[in-house]
């Protein structure tokens, strides 16, 4: 999904290596061609998606009480959902992406935890910046939070 | 609109007034304008100066708000207006002369005759002549009859007469077992039916309604009181038969309304004065809801003495409390929903927890109901926050005090839905709960009030417990 990898992930690619952002494009390094990878950009980032949509809706639909209404309520939902996505991104790259690119170590391709953790952290900033643009549609719709986070 | 005066006599008058003015609070509505005339010689009594107050409060609220039909709050709707300074009519108790200087004082000319002399030592015993009408008649009509008969006289009678107008009716409170009430009743309506001041004829064919408040209680014993409750029933035997001979006829009251209670609490036997406040009772209560009854009433007489009397749906059995489970079809759907939102918006007030309470630190400017209509701090102080505080304080006494006659709700359950007697709130497994359900209904009610703080906060309070209402499912 071109929006994912040609878009979002294209401003914040730099904070981790040039290979892992290839093969999370889709770059096989094995075959040394464009293909599907294991785990990717749309994965990833449909996934940062979905937990920005169901914090937001859990803070201002599902839950939507009184006593859960404060700015660091809102703030600890979506940062929840925030670090949810991070440590999915981490553990999805941790556990596929090695694999594939220690076949090409020999070829001087290679990615680190530490990518894979920026990468994490990555996604834990969309999963917040998506989180707080939803907030300011749902909050509209919800009757005890609809003041919140301002 | 039209008015009914509302003369309210002696300790007991003040004492229904206080009930209907807490149903009229609690958003009871009439079609009549109330004004309240209260008619007690002992001007420190504290049922009366209770009464007054809470008037006042009453008055100062309603007057902050509007109440036309795009606004959706009950609370304080009906309009009570002061037409004589502390709702008072003045009676001349002599200014702590004794009786017999009060009568030597109103003597003719010329003095007493020995046959008039002879007469009075014959209706007044020594102890009626030596006494001091500062606090009243002391459970004496016969004393009362003769002070109360010069109502006509007063500056506050005339200017009555004067804004009278066709249309209007008179409800006239008093208890028959006393001594004001007994005694100035008859003196009262005999003044209105004859009076020949100005405004005479619309005056005199006036719609007049009553209610004679039979013994409801004990007084302890008390051997500095004249007061004696075992006089209550002799004395409301011979009224009665007085009523009967010259009220309950042609050209008499035109509804008569008489309630009472054989299972009577015992109070305090005070004489009058500072120490005279007894604790609310449901005969009061019902009392007041003859005035809610009459308020419907045709304002042209018919010639007939129409009599009422009250009864209950069912026998309590929660001791002698009664619940609204009790109450007949009527009253239950004229008063049980108003005195439950009312008890809900005193829960929610008087709720110290700073996240659910009404004035809670973590609420104001927190909750979108505060922050949408600037229901701040600074707000709940000002003095229309300060007086709708009292008033809510002074209906949870009231209801306290009522308590061992009728006990609708449970004041200490923490959850305040849950309150309402016979009538568990079921919520679901993920319902909001309790004041949590309160606070959520405010913010249900989002902006109310077109600006104005004062009708905002009557708003949000009508609408959140008219939800709470619904959830009861009274």
């Amino acid at each position: 999904m071109s929006f994912f990898e040609d878009g979002l992930y294209s401003w914040t690619h730099s904070a981790y290596c040039e290979d892992l952002d290839n093969y999370l494009m889709g770059w096989n390094p094995t075959d040394q061609v464009q293909s599907d990878p294991l785990v990717g950009y749309t994965e990833c980032g449909l996934v940062m998606l979905c937990l920005a949509v169901v914090a937001a809706v859990a803070f201002y639909k599902i839950i939507d009480r009184p006593t859960f209404n404060k700015w660091y309520h809102w703030a600890l939902t979506g940062l929840g959902a925030a670090v949810i996505s991070l440590l999915y991104a981490t553990g999805r790259c941790e556990a596929v992406v090695p694999a594939d690119i220690e076949n090409v170590v020999g070829q001087g391709a290679y990615a680190g935890f530490g990518d894979f953790l920026s990468f994490g952290f990555v996604n834990l900033f969309w999963t917040f910046v998506f989180y707080f643009i939803l907030s300011l549609i749902l909050k509209n719709f919800s009757v005890n939070s609809r003041t919140t986070p301002f | 609109m039209s008015k009914i005066y509302v003369f309210a006599i002696g300790g007991t008058g003040s004492r229904v007034l206080r009930s209907l003015t807490m149903l009229l609070a609690s958003g009871v509505r009439t079609q009549n304008t109330i004004v309240p005339l209260i008619i007690d010689p002992d001007e420190a009594n504290a049922d009366l100066t209770r009464t007054a107050l809470l008037l006042d409060r009453y008055q100062r609220i309603h007057d902050q708000l509007s109440f036309n039909s795009t606004q959706e709050n009950e609370f304080f709707a009906t309009e009570i207006r002061k037409e004589v300074a502390h709702y008072r009519m003045k009676v001349d108790n002599g200014g702590g002369k004794s009786f017999s200087a009060y009568l030597d004082d109103n003597a003719p000319k010329g003095g007493r005759s020995k046959g008039e002399e002879a007469l009075i030592h014959m209706l007044f015993s020594d102890a009626n002549l030596d006494a001091d009408m500062t606090v009243g008649f002391k459970g004496n009509p016969n004393m009362g009859s003769v002070v109360l008969n010069q109502m006509e006289k007063s500056q506050e009678f005339g200017d009555f007469a004067k804004k009278f107008t066709q249309g209007d009716k008179i409800f006239i409170i008093s208890s028959i077992f006393g001594g004001t009430g007994a005694s100035g009743f008859p003196s009262l309506f005999k003044t209105i039916r004859n009076w020949k001041g100005v405004n005479n004829a619309v005056l005199n064919d006036a719609v007049v309604g009553a209610i004679s408040v039979l013994p409801y209680f004990d007084l302890k014993k008390n051997s500095e009181s004249a007061i004696d409750s075992a006089t209550f029933y002799s004395k409301t035997r011979a009224a009665l038969e007085y009523y009967n001979r010259s009220m309950t006829n042609t050209n008499g009251v035109d509804h008569m309304y008489y309630v009472g209670d054989s299972s009577k609490q015992t109070y305090e036997n005070s004489e009058g004065g500072t120490t005279q406040r007894n604790n609310a009772h449901i005969v009061e209560l019902i009392a007041a809801l003859a005035i809610l009854h009459f308020d419907k009433m045709d304002p042209n007489r018919n010639g007939a003495t129409n009599t009422y009397e009250y009864g209950l749906q069912n026998n309590p059995n929660n001791g002698d409390c009664v619940t609204f489970a009790d109450l007949s079809g009527q009253s239950h759907g004229l008063i049980a929903a108003p005195l439950t939102r009312m008890m809900l918006a005193a829960r929610l007030w008087q709720n110290t927890d700073s996240r659910l309470g009404l004035k809670g630190s973590d609420v104001l400017g927190v909750q979108p109901w505060s922050k949408d209509n600037k229901l701040d701090s600074q707000f709940f102080n000002s003095s229309f926050a300060t007086d709708v505080e009292q008033t809510l304080q002074e209906f949870t006494e009231w209801l306290g005090e009522m308590a061992k006659t009728f006990a609708p709700f449970n004041l200490t359950d923490p959850d305040p839905l849950n309150g309402v007697c016979g009538k568990p709130v079921d919520y679901g497994w993920l319902g909001k709960k309790g004041f949590v359900f309160l606070q959520h209904a405010l913010n249900d009610a989002r902006k109310v009030g077109g600006g104005k703080p004062e009708q905002a906060l009557m708003t949000l309070l009508y609408k959140s417990t008219s939800a709470a209402v619904k959830k009861i499912k009274l």
